[in-house]
C-alpha cells in the first residue's frame, strides 16, 4: 500500500491569455515532493508563461494553484517568494553591478521579511556570509566571490542565478532553461549541479528544450503544447506518447 | 556673512540626501521642493501660531510631511520613470498653489516671524544624516535596495515587498526634505510659497546627478559644489543656472553616473581564518 | 462677462492645445519628455519681441520666430536627446533636457532682463464690439492663428508622406527603420515642428499679454505638460480636446472666483488621470513595442 505522494504543487485547469492570444488553457498537473519535474515542450508552448503565472508575476485568468495544500492563485510575487517557490529566467536576470556574493546575500529571507530591522544589526554578520560562500562554493563560484556579476562568463551566470535562487531556502525551484546556450560537456556539470543541490529542496521544476539534461536527472514530466498539456506522466511514458512525439518531430532537441 | 555660504550649503546638502534617500529605492521625486515647503509652513505655524519652541516644531513638521508623502506616494509610486516625475512635478506644484490659497498661511503674500534656528542645528543634523547614510550603506536594507533598483521582478520574486519599501523611503525623503524646510524658514524668517517651487525641485535633484547616485557622498558634494562655487566666482555667481545647467548637459553625455560614481559593497568575503 | 471669459478660455485653451501638441509630437516618437519644450515656448515670445523691436513686420515675425525656435529645438534633439536611443534612457534624456531648459531660460534672463518685457505693437487694445462682446482684435487674430496652425498641423501628420512616417515612427521606430525610414532625420523633423509651433504659441501669447516674461515656461509650460497628460501621452487629439478643455474651464472658474482651485484642479487631475487611467481623458491606447 503506498502512500500517496505529498504535493509540493498543484496546478489546476489554469488559464491565461494576453489581449486575445490564449497563452495557457486548462493546465493541470502536479510536483510532487522530493521529484525533479521535466516541463518540455516546443518554443511558444506556454513554459515561460506558466513559470511567471507560478511565481505570481501574471495572474491565472481563472484555474487555482495550490503549494503545499494552501491556495496561493492570488498571492503576489514577493509573498510567494516568501513561502518558498524560487526560480531562476530565461534570460538570466542577475543584479549585474552587484558582487557575486551580494547577490546571493540579498536572496536571505530573514533580512528581506524586515528590512529596516536589518539596519539595527550593524552589518551583515559573519555567519551569513559565511554560509552564503559555502553557497557559492557548491556551485563553483566561491572564487567570484567579488567579481561584479555583470563580468561574469556565461556559464558562470547561469550558475549563479541558480546559487541565488538557492540561497532563499526555497522549497520549491523552477529552473527556465538552465541549459540553453551550453555546450554537452557544460550540461553534464549543469547535471552533476543540479544533483547536488536537489537535496537542498522539496521538488525541482526544470523548463528545458534540451532532453539531454532531463535524462537521468527528471523522475517525471509533463509536456505542453499550444498552451495546453498534452502529456504526464514517466519520461519513457511521456517521450513514447504519440502527440509528443509529433511535436517533437523535426527537432525540439536542443542544437 | 560666511554663515549664510554654510547655512545654505548644509540645507542644501540635507535637501539633496532627501531625494537621494527616496531614488535609493528607485525613484526619481521632483517633489521635494514641495515637501521642503510643507515642512516649513508646518513648523512656522507651529512656532509662530502656538509659540511652541523650534526644536519640538521640526519634528513635528517632519512627522506630518512624512505621513503625507506615505500616504500620496502609494497610489504614486505605481507610475514609473517619466510618468512618475510628472506626478512628482505635480505633488510640488499643487503644494504651492495650494499654500497659496490658504490666507491662515499668508497666501502669495508670504509667512513670516519664524525665527531661531542655528547653524550648529543644520550641521548636526547633516553629521546625524550623513552618518546614518554611511551606515545604511553596508547594511542588508542597502542591498535590498541596490537589488531593487537593478532589477525590480527580481527583487520581488526573491521576496522583497517593493512596494512598502518604495512608499516607506518616499516617506523618509519626504519628512527629511520637511525638516530642512523647516530649518530653512526659521533662518530666513519671511517666505513667500514661491520659495518651493518646481525650479527648487529641480535643482535638489540636479544637485543628485551632479554629483553621483551610487552612494551617499555624491549628493553632498553635487549640494556643496553647487552652494559655494559660485561664491568663489562672481561670473559663476552671476551665471549659475547657465553654469549648472551645461554642468549637467555635459556630465550626462560624458560621464552619467555623477562626479563620484563608485558604489560602496555592502558585503566582502570574510578573510581567512588564520 | 461669461461670454467674453469663454472666449478667452477658448484663445488660451488654444494655446495650451499648441504647446501640448509639441509635448505630444515628440513624446509619440521618441517615447520620452522634451522638458526644455517650455522654455521653448517661452523663448519664441522673446524672439517675436526683438523681432518687432527691431521693426519687422508681424508676418516676418512670424517667420522669424519659427525658425529661430525650430532651429533650438533641433539643438535640443542634438544635446540632449542623440546620445540617450536606449529605451531605458528616458530619465537621462529628460534631465538633461531640464538642464537645457535652465540654461534657455538664465540666457533669456541676461539677455533681456528679468522684468517683464514690454511688446510693441500698435494697435494691441483696439477691438470690436459684438452682441456685447468685446472682441479684441490680437485675441481674434490669435485665435485664428491657432486655428490655422492646428489645421496646418491636422494635414502635416494625417496627410502628407511625413506624417506616415512620423506615425510610423511612434508605433515602432525598429519596424520604422526596417522599413526604409529614416528615423533620426524624421526625428528632427519632428523636433523642429514641435518648437516651431511652440515658438509661435510664445509669440501670440505675448501679443495677447502684451509682456513676454521668463518664468512663463513654468507655468504655462508646465500645465500644457499636465494637460498632454490628461489628453493622453502620445495622443494628438487629446492634447488639443485637454487644452481646450483647460482653457475653458479656467476661464470659468475664475469668472466664478475659484481662480486658485482651477490652478489645483489641473494638476490633481493629471496625477489622477496618469494612476487610473494613463491613456488619458480622451486618449486611445497608444501602444508601443518598447515601452518599459
Amino acid at each position: 500500500m503506498s502512500v500517496p505522494p505529498v504535493l509540493t504543487l498543484d496546478v489546476d485547469a489554469v488559464c491565461k491569455s494576453f489581449g486575445g492570444i490564449q497563452a495557457l488553457t486548462d493546465v493541470s498537473f502536479e510536483v510532487r515532493g522530493g521529484e525533479i519535474l521535466g516541463l518540455i515542450g516546443p518554443n511558444g508552448a506556454g513554459k515561460s508563461v506558466l513559470i511567471n503565472v507560478v511565481s505570481g508575476i501574471y495572474p491565472p485568468d481563472s484555474g487555482t494553484l495550490r503549494f503545499r495544500g494552501s491556495d496561493i492563485t492570488r498571492l503576489s510575487s514577493h509573498m510567494l517568494g516568501r513561502l518558498g517557490i524560487a526560480r531562476t529566467f530565461q534570460n538570466i536576470r542577475l543584479f549585474r553591478r552587484m558582487t557575486v556574493l551580494e547577490n546571493v546575500l540579498v536572496a536571505e529571507k530573514r533580512h528581506l521579511l524586515r528590512p529596516f530591522s536589518s539596519v539595527l544589526g550593524f552589518g551583515t554578520r559573519r555567519a551569513e556570509i559565511e554560509a552564503a560562500m559555502a553557497g557559492l562554493a557548491r556551485m563553483h563560484l566561491a572564487d567570484r566571490a567579488e567579481q561584479l556579476a555583470g563580468t561574469l562568463a556565461y556559464g558562470d551566470a547561469r550558475r549563479l542565478e541558480i546559487a541565488r535562487a538557492l540561497a532563499g531556502e526555497p522549497r520549491l525551484l523552477f529552473l527556465d532553461e538552465p541549459a540553453a546556450g551550453m555546450n554537452e560537456r557544460e550540461t553534464e556539470a549543469l547535471k552533476e549541479d543540479i544533483a547536488r543541490v536537489r537535496g537542498a529542496v522539496d521538488a525541482i521544476v526544470i523548463v528545458e528544450h534540451d532532453m539531454e539534461l532531463l535524462r537521468g536527472l527528471a523522475s517525471r514530466m509533463v509536456a505542453l503544447d499550444y498552451g495546453r498539456k498534452i502529456a504526464e506522466g514517466t519520461p519513457q511514458e511521456v517521450l513514447s506518447n504519440p502527440q509528443v512525439v509529433e511535436t517533437y518531430l523535426g527537432g525540439a532537441r536542443h542544437a | 556673512m560666511i554663515s549664510d555660504y554654510l547655512m545654505l550649503t548644509g540645507l542644501n546638502i540635507l535637501l539633496a540626501w532627501s531625494v537621494y534617500v527616496i531614488l535609493l529605492s528607485g525613484s526619481l521625486s521632483f517633489a521635494n521642493g514641495g515637501f521642503m515647503g510643507i515642512g516649513c509652513y508646518a513648523a512656522g505655524v507651529v512656532t509662530v501660531k502656538l509659540g511652541w519652541p523650534l526644536l519640538l516644531a521640526l519634528p513635528v513638521a517632519g512627522l506630518a510631511a512624512g505621513l503625507l508623502g506615505a500616504v500620496v506616494g502609494l497610489p504614486a509610486l505605481r507610475t514609473r520613470g517619466v510618468y512618475l516625475i510628472l506626478v512628482t512635478i505635480g505633488i510640488t506644484a499643487c503644494v504651492k498653489v495650494t499654500i497659496e490659497s490658504i490666507p491662515y498661511l499668508g497666501g502669495v503674500q508670504g509667512f513670516g516671524g519664524m525665527g531661531g534656528s542655528a547653524l550648529w542645528q543644520v550641521w548636526g543634523l547633516v553629521a546625524l544624516v550623513g552618518a546614518a547614510l554611511f551606515a545604511l550603506s553596508r547594511t542588508p536594507l542597502q542591498r535590498i535596495l541596490d537589488a531593487i533598483r537593478e532589477d525590480e521582478t527580481v527583487a520581488r520574486c526573491l521576496g522583497a515587498n517593493v512596494v512598502y519599501l518604495k512608499v516607506a523611503m518616499f516617506g523618509i525623503g519626504a519628512a527629511l526634505a520637511a525638516v530642512a524646510g523647516g530649518l530653512y524658514g526659521h533662518y530666513y524668517v519671511f517666505v513667500t510659497p514661491d520659495h518651493f517651487n518646481i525650479l527648487v525641485s529641480i535643482y535638489l535633484v540636479l544637485y543628485v546627478i551632479l554629483g553621483g547616485v551610487n552612494n551617499p557622498w555624491g549628493p553632498a558634494l553635487g549640494a556643496t559644489a553647487m552652494s559655494l562655487l559660485p561664491e568663489a566666482s562672481r561670473v559663476l555667481q552671476d551665471w549659475r543656472p547657465t553654469v549648472f545647467g551645461v554642468l549637467i548637459l555635459g556630465l550626462l553625455l560624458v560621464r552619467p553616473q555623477g562626479l563620484l560614481p563608485f558604489r560602496l559593497r555592502t558585503a566582502r568575503p570574510p578573510r581567512p581564518r588564520p | 462677462m461669461l461670454a467674453e471669459q469663454l472666449l478667452n478660455g477658448v484663445i488660451v485653451g488654444g494655446l495650451y492645445a499648441l504647446v501640448a501638441l509639441g509635448y505630444t509630437l515628440v513624446f509619440g516618437v521618441l517615447d520620452k519628455l522634451n522638458f526644455a519644450h517650455p522654455d521653448i515656448f517661452m523663448f519664441g515670445g522673446y524672439v517675436a519681441v526683438a523681432s518687432l523691436v527691431l521693426g519687422a513686420p508681424v508676418w516676418t515675425t512670424v517667420i522669424v520666430v519659427a525658425a529661430v525656435t525650430g532651429v533650438l529645438g533641433l539643438l535640443v534633439e542634438l544635446a540632449s536627446f542623440r546620445r540617450f536611443t536606449a529605451p531605458d534612457a528616458h530619465i537621462t534624456a529628460a534631465l538633461s533636457s531640464v538642464a537645457f531648459g535652465l540654461i534657455i531660460v538664465d540666457l533669456v534672463q541676461k539677455q533681456w532682463g528679468s522684468e517683464p518685457l514690454e511688446v510693441p505693437l500698435e494697435g494691441r487694445s483696439a477691438a470690436i464690439v459684438a452682441l456685447g462682446v468685446r472682441l479684441a482684435y490680437v485675441k481674434l487674430a490669435a485665435l485664428a492663428a491657432t486655428l490655422v496652425l492646428l489645421a496646418v498641423l491636422y494635414v502635416v501628420v494625417r496627410r502628407t508622406r511625413f506624417g506616415r512616417r512620423m506615425r510610423a515612427v511612434a508605433d515602432s521606430p525598429v519596424s520604422a527603420a526596417l522599413l526604409g525610414v529614416n528615423v533620426r532625420a524624421v526625428t528632427q523633423l519632428v523636433f523642429f515642428l514641435a518648437s516651431a509651433v511652440a515658438g509661435i504659441a510664445g509669440m501670440l501669447r505675448v501679443t495677447i499679454t502684451g509682456f513676454a516674461t521668463s518664468e512663463v515656461g513654468f507655468t504655462f509650460g508646465l500645465k500644457a505638460l499636465a494637460i498632454m497628460a490628461i489628453g493622453g501621452m502620445g495622443d494628438l487629439r487629446g492634447a488639443v480636446l485637454g487644452g481646450v478643455l483647460v482653457g475653458v474651464v479656467e476661464a470659468v472658474a475664475f469668472q466664478i472666483g475659484l481662480g486658485q482651485i482651477a490652478d489645483v484642479a489641473v494638476w490633481v487631475l493629471m496625477i489622477a488621470v496618469l494612476l487610473v487611467r494613463p491613456a488619458g481623458l480622451f486618449g486611445g491606447r497608444h501602444q508601443r513595442e518598447t515601452r518599459a
